[in-house]
């Protein structure tokens, strides 16, 4: 990258704020909690050894329930981030978001099914499975369609994408119709409401076998997304060969998408609204609107799930707030001309 | 190293859009593709570059039929020059031009501070260096088609393929365009397939011309050979005159 | 002890542990009944609620001795949870009337309540034999069809599965939406004629008033109880469609209202009042009072 263009300095300079934003936002997150530890005390406890962990409420609640919770918002929030970038990117929409092929909806299926077969024991394994699966057939449903439909290739998944996430949606309230009231409905609607109150270090760890590799490639590949978002003819002039690198990046978008969903449920607005949110900053090149992207998502998420689980003494469920500080957000972005990333 | 054409034909459904054309493509030359709007001008640029499968013949280039290429591979030989860009995102016209570095690029790669050099080289040959750190998306419609040229020539291919590239141009800079890429011919060697509007812009940059008529070849050869008044009133449908003005020829509407 | 959804909360105070709580769900610290009899509940700690879900941190700061979960497998997170933070989680699956029994004398052992417990379960029991008494008078042909409509709005009843279709059974009606399962689910307006119900109650939680789901679909107008303005609103306050000891108020409210000439020599509202002072203090027609007054406010 050449270092003499300011435009490149300035966005450098940007990165490594937001990185450090994201870091500052991490560090605060740890003191937020309905369990009052106090600051003198909590850096005490980061030296606590992990054998020591459960000895005392204070460390107990700090490493099993908090600090896992934040990384898994951090974590699921740059992978929603990251697919909407790309999902814009690769579709040249703005309007388009993550569940645009149905994997959502795919997903909440998954864990529906997944709550009603699982006995008592074993839902922590398999609805979060199942929902990865469904997840993944979906995506590759919408693609079957797409590919063996004529016409404009981004256009037909879009298009395959509604189909198929509607398709899901009714299947999913049909379950939720004939779902036992007191066992399953509950549950049900609970998973698909969204959040993180499901945290713990093996679903961290999960989430961070399979999200980072692909957050790493994705941001690796950054530059030819910008080929790819010129067109399916420009790119293969410019040689891309469209069809394996579209179905490529789409399997990993996927992958993360899925694997944050199946975990985390439905978190609406982040996939839509934090890539706009890194091209105001940071302009179109794909190149530094990635990684702003997983930034800006990463801490966005933790400060929205903040408030969810610090704000009341209730669970706020976070995709209300994600909606409350979203909508409004983008509703300005429209009114200012999608800022000047898009015309 | 040269470029044939056999038997191309394309249909879009029933219409048969190009019909058995071929020619060849050597280096060092400057082709003009003359023909009235839907001749098939297009749809051909379009089947040499692979943006569309023929429906018949083939497409070879020193003999190897081009479907054999890999993308990038074929990248490498043939640069194309878009006719029109459905603009989505804000890229300057240095990130632009540099794109045209990918062919030579692997999956990983980002533009180097050479590719980023090669990419500044050719929008100072263009004639736009000044717009490098414009938005594309803020420029004149001449202007942009401009960073196109300048993308392709950054992507140092064998052959140029241009789709009416003076379209959008004015007087100046459609003369401007075509000298830039006479000099672009010399210096490289490279060769250029350019579908043109104007055949006056043939008379003065050309050094073959292909007539198109309703998907077929009606001529082809030399600017002398083919640009007589008969076969451009032919072209035009319309009463066309040839004339010579200080050993320049042109033509005129009658 | 925590409570964490609102049933429970009754059962708490049915068996007379209130006062053993730190920590309750959110509804509970602002109902009309439980503030009425143990006004420092508002001032718990809130953990949350079965909707929204319950924030681990919060019950784990109000140290607890004990938590009550609720059943389902919404709860398997929290139960985990709970687990690891090592603290004692008891699972009460309240639901039928038996499970309801055995869920209050758990109740009453942990918080050692016991005595209240049986007592306030003795006076359930005796309160369902005295109705189930009463209608030996009237024979099966004579019984009254009940249409509840439910949570979904008018046009929404439910079948077996749930506890109110128990409480009309036991006060001599006949569900007239006994097949119905799965919960609360919507029925058509011709089907609520069809089963042409000869009184209507109307569930605490329905939003929907008669007057307009008639206005809306004027064949109501046929069904006998819309005629003989046989519509009752099911008393909110006492929250006596809960699987709770203090339902038998439910049971005895409603066979009055289908079979008034039954309940001559017994004054119901009378008897709440005195069913609630005995086990809580205060009287029913005072709870009901406080309620309005805030809802005033």
């Amino acid at each position: 990258m050449p270092i003499n263009s300011s435009a490149n300095r300035r966005n450098a300079i940007r990165m490594v704020l937001a990185g450090l934003a994201v870091l500052g936002i991490f560090c605060l997150s740890m003191f937020i909690g309905r369990y009052h530890i106090e600051a003198g005390r909590l850096v005490q406890l980061l030296t606590t050894a992990p054998d020591a962990w459960l000895d005392h409420p204070d460390t107990s609640v700090f490493y099993y329930i908090r600090l896992p919770r934040i990384i898994m918002a951090g974590i699921v929030g740059a992978g929603l981030s990251a697919a909407g970038a790309l999902f814009q990117g690769m579709f040249r929409n703005p309007l388009v978001s993550p569940d645009i092929l149905g994997v959502s909806s795919g997903c909440c299926l998954g864990a529906a099914l997944g709550i009603i077969i699982s006995g008592q024991v074993g839902m922590a394994y398999l609805v979060p499975l199942l929902a990865f699966i469904v997840g993944i057939i979906a995506m590759f449903l919408a693609y079957g369609i797409a590919k063996i439909s004529p016409g404009d290739q981004v256009v037909m998944l879009i298009l395959a994408g509604i189909v198929v996430g509607g398709f899901f949606e009714a299947a999913l309230s049909f379950i939720k119709y004939t779902a036992d009231p007191y066992e399953d409905l509950p549950a049900i609607v609970f998973w698909i409401m969204g959040g993180f109150f499901r945290a713990n270090w093996s679903v961290v760890l999960n989430l961070l076998i399979g999200v980072l590799p692909c957050l790493l490639l994705l941001h690796l590949l950054a530059w030819k997304i910008n080929i790819l978002s010129l067109g399916d003819e420009e790119a293969g002039s410019l040689g891309i060969n469209v069809k394996v690198f579209r179905f490529l990046l789409l399997c990993l978008a996927t992958f993360m998408v899925a694997g944050c969903v199946s975990v985390s449920g439905t978190i609406g607005w982040v996939g839509l609204v934090v890539p706009h949110i890194a091209r105001l900053l940071s302009g179109a090149d794909h190149r530094y609107v990635m990684p702003m992207s997983m930034l800006v998502g990463a801490g966005f998420v933790m400060l929205m799930d903040n408030l969810a689980r610090g704000l009341t003494s209730a669970e706020i469920p976070i995709s209300i707030l994600t909606a409350a500080v979203g909508t409004p957000f983008f509703a300005y972005l429209l009114i200012k001309g999608r800022g000047q990333a898009w015309k | 190293m040269s470029l044939d054409v056999e038997n191309l034909s394309f249909s879009y459904g029933e219409r048969r859009v190009v019909d058995q054309c071929c020619f060849s493509l050597d280096k060092g030359q400057i082709v003009c593709l003359l023909g009235r709007n839907g001749s098939g001008k297009t749809t051909l640029l379009r089947m040499i570059n692979r943006s569309l499968l023929p429906e018949e013949g083939r497409i070879t280039i020193d003999g190897t039929d081009i479907r054999h290429f890999t993308r990038k591979h074929l990248a490498r030989l043939i640069a194309f020059v878009p006719q029109g860009h459905n603009a989505v995102f804000a890229y300057t016209a240095r990130d632009m031009t540099v794109m045209g570095r990918n062919p030579h690029m692997h999956l990983f790669a980002r533009p180097s501070q050479q590719d980023y050099q090669l990419a500044e080289a050719a929008l100072r040959q263009v004639g736009i260096s000044e717009l490098k750190d414009r938005c594309y998306m803020d420029m004149s419609g001449g202007e942009r088609q401009l960073v196109f040229l300048a993308r392709a020539l950054a992507q140092q291919a064998s052959y140029y393929l241009l789709d009416e590239p003076t379209a959008h141009l004015d007087f100046y800079n459609q003369h401007a365009l075509m000298k830039t890429l006479c000099q672009i011919v010399e210096q490289q060697g490279s060769g250029a397939l350019i579908a043109l509007h104007d055949p006056n812009l043939a008379f003065c940059y050309a050094d073959q011309v292909i007539m198109l008529h309703q998907g077929r070849i009606v001529s082809v050869g030399s600017v002398a050979d083919t640009m007589t008044s008969s076969n451009l009133s032919q072209l035009y449908n319309m009463q066309l005159k040839v004339v010579s003005l200080d050993g320049q020829k042109m033509v005129m509407a009658k | 002890m925590i409570s964490t959804w609102r049933p429970c909360t009754f059962l708490v105070y049915a068996v007379g542990g209130q006062e053993k709580l730190v920590g309750v769900d959110i509804g509970s610290t602002k109902a009309p009944f439980t503030t009425a009899v143990y006004p420092e509940i508002a001032d718990l700690a809130q953990v949350g609620d079965k909707k929204s879900g319950i924030n681990v941190e919060e019950v784990v700061a109000a140290n607890p001795d004990v938590v009550f979960v609720w059943s389902g497998k919404d709860s398997e997170n929290l139960i985990n949870q709970l687990e690891q933070q090592k603290i004692p989680a008891v699972v009460l699956i309240p639901e039928s009337a038996d499970q309801m029994r055995e869920a209050t004398l758990l109740i009453g052992e942990i918080m050692g309540c016991s005595p209240q417990a049986e007592k306030i379960l003795k006076y359930y029991d005796d309160t369902l034999a005295l109705v189930a008494e009463k209608l030996k008078e009237v024979p099966e042909s004579e019984r009254k069809k009940v249409f509840l409509a439910g949570a979904d709005g008018f046009l929404s009843s439910c079948g077996t599965d749930f506890y109110q279709h128990y409480l009309i059974e036991q006060s001599g009606g006949i569900n007239v939406a006994a097949e119905l399962t799965g919960g609360w689910q919507e029925v058509s307006a011709e089907q609520v004629v069809s089963w042409n119900p000869d009184v209507i109650i109307l569930d605490p939680y329905c939003k929907d008033k008669p007057e307009d789901a008639v206005k809306m679909n004027p064949g109501l107008k046929a069904i006998t109880a819309v005629q003989a303005g046989s519509v009752h609103n099911f008393p909110s306050v006492g929250q006596w469609t809960f699987p709770i000891p203090q339902s038998a108020m439910g049971v005895l409210w409603l066979s009055e209202k289908l079979y008034p000439d039954l309940y001559e020599d017994l004054d119901v509202a009378a008897e709440a009042d005195k069913y609630y002072k005995d086990f809580f203090g205060v009287t029913y027609s005072d709870i009901v009072n406080s309620a309005s007054a805030n809802a005033d406010k």
